[in-house]
C-alpha cells in the first residue's frame, strides 16, 4: 500500500502551458506563421535549459535525446511553411524539412522509449517509498535533527562513484563535502529547484550522509514527512532509509547496480510523479 | 570545607572590617558583640552577624552569659589558624547528577528545539530552544562543545529506544572523563524539556 500522498504537482507542465499561452497569443495578435516560428525558438530554449542543462547536472546521457528531440521539434516549426489557403493542394516538403522530421520522428520515438523505461524520471518519490515500506505510525515523532543509521566500511572514491551514480539514474543528487557526500533524493517536481536555483540548500532538504570514515546520517525534511499520508514513526523511518542507501550502496559496491534500479521499479508509481 | 560554608566564610572574611573584629577576638579571651560594635564603631547587628557566622563555622566559641536580665553571647577564637579547603570533585559530584548515572533517556516529542549542525556535519555546534510563552518567549541557544554536540547527535529520537547516559557515550565515541560536561548538558535539557527520563 502506498504511504506517500498522490503527486497532484504541476511544476512539470509549467513550461508546456507557458508554450501554448504565448502560441495562442502571437498566433491571435501576429498570424499562424510567426505563433509557430514563436513556438519553435521556445522549443529550441528549452533544448537547452531543460534538456542540456539537465545532462550537465546529472551526467544522464539520455536527457541528450530530450535535447534533440526538442531541438528537431523547433526546427521542424520554424522550418514549417504554412499554405495560405488550406484547402488548396498539399504542400511539398523541403529537404532541409524532410531530414528534420526525420531525426524529429527518430528521437521522439526514442525519447518515448526511454521514457517508458523510466530513464529520465526522477527518482526520489521511490525513494522515501521504499523507505516508509514496512513503518509503522507513530504521532509526534518527528524531529529536525539528523539520526546516525549505521556503519559502511567503504572507502572515500567508492562513496563519491556511488553518489555519481545515483545522481545518473536520478535517485539521489550528491553534494561532495570536506569529509563526506551527502545525497538528497529529488522528487519529480523538485528537481527545478535543484537545477535552476542558485546556492540550493541541500541541508534543509531530505539527505543521506555517508562519511568518509564510513558513518551514515539520515535527516529527513518536515516537508517530504508530511508528504506521507500518516504520521509514521519517525526513529523507524529514518532507520529505514538509512538502511536502504546501505543496500544500494552494498549492491553498488559489489557491481549488482541493475538490484537498485530494480528495487526502484519494484514501486509502480506513474511516470509523471 | 563544604561548599556552602566556604561561600559563607568568603563573603565575611571579604568584608572590610573582618580583620579588625578578628584582631579584638584575638586580644580578648572573650568579647560580646556590643563590646566589639562600641569598640570599632559599627552597629551592633553587623557585628552580631559576624561573630554569629564564626561561630557557626567552629571557628569561635560562644557562650550565654545572664548580666541583670538579658542573656547575651560571648564570643572567643578557638583557632588560631583557619584552613580554606574544598574538595570540588566530591562536592559537584553530588549536586544531583547521580541520579541520571542508570537513567534513560531519549528526545522528547514536540520539543520544540532547533539542533544546528557542525561545519564537518558530524555533530551539532548549538541548540536553539524556545523557553516562555506568548509574549515573553523568547530564544535561548546553548553553544556545545564537540562532546556534547556528538552525544546530542547519538541521542534517540522520541519515538526511539530509551538508552543510558553510558550506552548513548559508547555510540557517540565519547572519553568517559567528558561525562560531567554531559550530565550538565542533559540537566539542563531536562528543565528545559528537551530530554525525556525514564526511570
Amino acid at each position: 500500500m502506498r504511504k506517500l500522498k498522490p503527486d497532484r504537482g504541476i511544476q512539470g507542465l509549467v513550461p508546456a502551458i507557458v508554450s501554448l499561452v504565448l502560441f495562442f497569443f502571437t498566433a491571435i495578435v501576429f498570424n499562424l506563421s510567426t505563433a509557430f516560428n514563436i513556438l519553435g525558438g521556445l522549443m529550441i530554449i528549452y533544448s537547452f535549459i531543460f534538456g542540456f542543462w539537465s545532462f550537465y547536472k546529472s551526467g544522464n546521457y539520455y536527457f541528450l535525446i530530450s535535447t534533440f528531440y526538442l531541438l528537431t521539434f523547433g526546427l521542424v516549426l520554424i522550418l514549417l511553411d504554412l499554405p495560405e489557403d488550406f484547402n488548396g493542394p498539399e504542400p511539398k516538403f523541403t529537404d532541409e524539412m524532410k531530414v528534420a522530421l526525420l531525426f524529429f520522428y527518430v528521437f521522439m520515438f526514442w525519447l518515448m522509449y526511454v521514457g517508458y523505461q523510466k530513464k529520465l524520471k526522477y527518482r526520489g518519490r521511490e525513494v522515501m517509498e521504499l523507505a516508509a515500506w514496512d513503518v509503522e505510525e507513530g504521532p509526534d515523532t518527528y524531529t529536525e535533527r539528523p539520526r546516525p543509521a549505521g556503519m559502511v566500511d567503504f572507502g572515500k572514491y567508492d562513496i563519491i562513484d556511488f553518489g555519481n551514480y545515483l545522481k545518473k539514474i536520478l535517485a539521489c543528487y550528491p553534494f561532495q563535502e570536506e569529509n563526506r557526500v551527502v545525497m538528497v533524493p529529488i522528487k519529480y517536481g523538485d528537481e527545478f529547484e535543484l537545477l535552476y536555483k542558485p546556492n540550493f540548500n541541500y541541508h534543509s532538504k531530505t539527505w543521506i550522509a555517508f562519511d568518509f570514515n564510513g558513518q551514515v546520517s539520515v535527516h529527513i525534511s518536515r516537508k517530504d514527512y508530511l508528504d506521507y499520508k500518516d504520521d509514521l514513526s519517525f526513529d523507524h523511518l529514518c532507520e529505514s532509509l538509512g538502511q536502504l542507501m546501505i543496500t544500494f550502496a552494498r549492491f553498488y559496491m559489489r557491481g549488482d547496480k541493475v538490484r537498485i534500479i530494480d528495487r526502484l521499479n519494484s514501486v509502480k508509481i506513474g511516470l509523471f510523479s | 570545607m563544604k561548599f556552602e560554608e566556604a561561600a559563607k566564610f568568603g563573603t565575611y572574611i571579604s568584608k572590610s572590617y573582618s580583620k579588625d573584629i578578628f584582631r579584638l577576638l584575638n586580644n580578648y579571651r572573650d568579647i560580646s558583640a556590643s563590646e566589639a560594635a562600641s569598640r570599632l564603631g559599627m552597629h551592633i547587628q553587623t557585628v552580631q552577624d559576624f561573630l554569629e557566622a564564626m561561630s557557626g563555622l567552629g571557628i569561635l566559641s560562644k557562650k550565654e552569659t545572664i548580666e541583670r536580665k538579658r542573656p547575651y553571647f560571648r564570643y572567643t577564637l578557638i583557632t588560631q589558624n583557619i584552613s580554606f579547603e574544598i574538595d570540588l570533585q566530591k562536592e559537584l559530584a553530588v549536586s544531583g547528577e547521580d541520579h541520571l548515572e542508570q537513567a534513560k533517556i531519549r528526545e522528547k516529542k514536540n520539543a520544540g528545539v532547533r539542533f544546528s549542525l557542525a561545519r564537518n556535519g558530524q555533530y551539532f555546534s548549538n541548540v536553539t530552544i524556545w523557553v516562555g510563552k506568548g509574549r515573553e518567549r523568547s530564544e535561548k541557544k546553548i553553544n556545545l562543545t564537540t562532546a556534547q554536540g556528538k552525544f546530542l547527535y547519538n541521542l534517540p529520537f522520541p519515538d526511539g529506544k530509551h538508552l543510558t547516559l553510558e550506552e548513548i557515550r559508547i555510540k557517540s565515541g565519547i572519553e568517559p572523563g567528558q561525562m560531567p560536561e554531559i550530565k550538565d548538558l542533559v540537566e539542563e535539557l531536562i528543565q528545559y524539556k528537551v530530554i525525556e527520563v525514564l526511570n
